[in-house]
């Protein structure tokens, strides 16, 4: 009946996918759709999931599907938000708004610059040093070379080196010494 | 923001980063070390790429909220049988009414372009080809702006009325005609069909936006009703996931 897939493959029970996924799934969604709407969209990829589930053929593990799906999922919402902001600029009814309502706790520092990168940039780097995926794997997941993932992650990690707060007093205190 | 680095930092800091990771750094070691010994930006950039890892593995996990009886119950709404996705919904009319419209000039041009018709001469055959081919290419014009659909049904409906009554009552009477020339009339009851579906699921067609001024004056106070037209499977059928929760 599978006749691409790997033909070896147990299909994964839907319940045991969302026990074991599930949390993963919602932190993914935070990261790559915004805070606000995680659980939404990780309902959605769960529906997703469930309607596509006699569809999976084992090419990729569980996890790799499940986070392609998710990542699908959060890109429809992120290109439709922007749709939706540009939308409301052009016929002037309200100023731009925020992204997502930003954390003040330092704590949570990191993850506002991880949410600030840029959307490609930062599923590569969420997925790799967050949950610490094999490039290869996120390269999968993200549709794209593994090349690709190599170097978005080294430019999320430009990008975040340089919004690191005593990074802009370094490069200060680099500029005055060489003078 | 980092796109001054010089091209042999760029690809110095991403195979470091890769190297950081335990991958491919996707050049050879030799050259890194090379470039690290005289390049002090790139050994900065090394130790602060650590640093951003190290703080990566440290920040904390934010809690995360009960999903399963949320996702259990959100499935447990869905129909047994999955719904063909909304966008294939939505499109199949269009779809149908291409096909009936190509389906129509095959069986209509050689009658209008060579005059060629089993039951008449050549004449009455190019008039008829006529009739027939401005009516598929009006289903074509439709499939393209389906806010034409609602008007062309009316003059397809009868149309296709008219032909399958006036076929049954010629098959009723042996010698008149015969069912296989009969058959392409039913594309008509079909396009019909098509065109009902078509004008139901085209917003504009219901809201009546006025036709010929929407191209002519550009004012930003159209913006608003042309982008939502543009997409009008979101409308309707984009599973917003607000919809599950509140359903």
């Amino acid at each position: 009946m599978h006749h691409h897939g790997n033909p070896g493959h147990v299909r994964p029970d839907f319940d045991q996918l969302v026990g074991e996924l599930s949390a993963d799934v919602w932190l993914l969604c935070r990261h790559l759709g915004d805070q606000q709407s995680a659980e939404d969209l990780t309902q959605e990829t769960f529906l997703r999931v469930y309607k596509s589930l006699r569809r999976y053929r084992g090419d990729a593990s569980p996890r790799t599907w499940v986070f392609s799906i998710a990542r699908r999922v959060c890109a429809d919402h992120v290109q439709r938000a922007q749709r939706d902001r540009a939308l409301i600029k052009r016929v002037e009814l309200e100023a731009a708004s925020p992204h997502t309502s930003r954390d003040n706790t330092s704590e949570l520092a990191l993850w506002d610059l991880v949410d600030g990168l840029e959307p490609d940039r930062r599923a590569a780097f969420v997925l790799t040093q967050i949950f610490g995926l094999p490039y290869a794997e996120a390269a999968e997941i993200c549709a794209c070379p593994v090349g690709t993932i190599r170097s978005r992650v080294a430019r999320s990690r430009s990008d975040l080196i340089q919004a690191l707060p005593e990074h802009a007093a370094k490069a200060a205190a680099r500029r005055t010494g060489t003078k | 923001m980092n796109d001054h680095e010089a091209p042999e930092c760029r690809a110095a800091r991403e195979a470091l980063s890769a190297v950081i990771d335990h991958e491919d750094a996707g050049v050879g070691m030799p050259w890194l070390t090379e470039h690290l010994v005289g390049c002090p930006g790139c050994r900065d950039w090394y130790a602060d790429a650590q640093e951003v890892r190290r703080r990566t593995r440290l920040a904390p996990t934010p809690p995360v909220p009960p999903l399963r009886a949320m996702i259990q119950a959100a499935v447990q709404r869905q129909p047994s049988t999955p719904p063909l996705p909304a966008r294939v919904r939505a499109e199949l009319p269009r779809v149908v009414l291409v096909v009936a419209a190509l389906l129509l000039l095959w069986f209509s041009a050689p009658a209008l372009l060579l005059g060629r018709d089993p039951d008449t001469g050549m004449h009455p055959a190019h008039e008829l080809g006529s009739f027939e081919v401005a009516l598929a290419l009006s289903l074509l014009l439709c499939a393209a702006r389906p806010r034409l659909a609602r008007t062309t049904a009316w003059i397809v409906g009868v149309v296709a009325l008219l032909l399958v009554t006036t076929a049954l009552v010629d098959l009723a009477h042996p010698g008149r005609t015969t069912w296989g020339d009969e058959a392409p009339h039913l594309l008509w009851l079909l396009a019909f069909l098509a065109l009902i579906t078509t004008s139901r699921l085209s917003p504009s067609a219901a809201s009546q936006v006025p036709v010929s001024t929407a191209d002519d004056h550009p004012t930003p106070h159209r913006l608003l009703p042309r982008a939502a037209s543009a997409h009008p499977t979101q409308a309707e059928g984009g599973s917003s996931s607000a919809t599950h929760r509140s359903a």
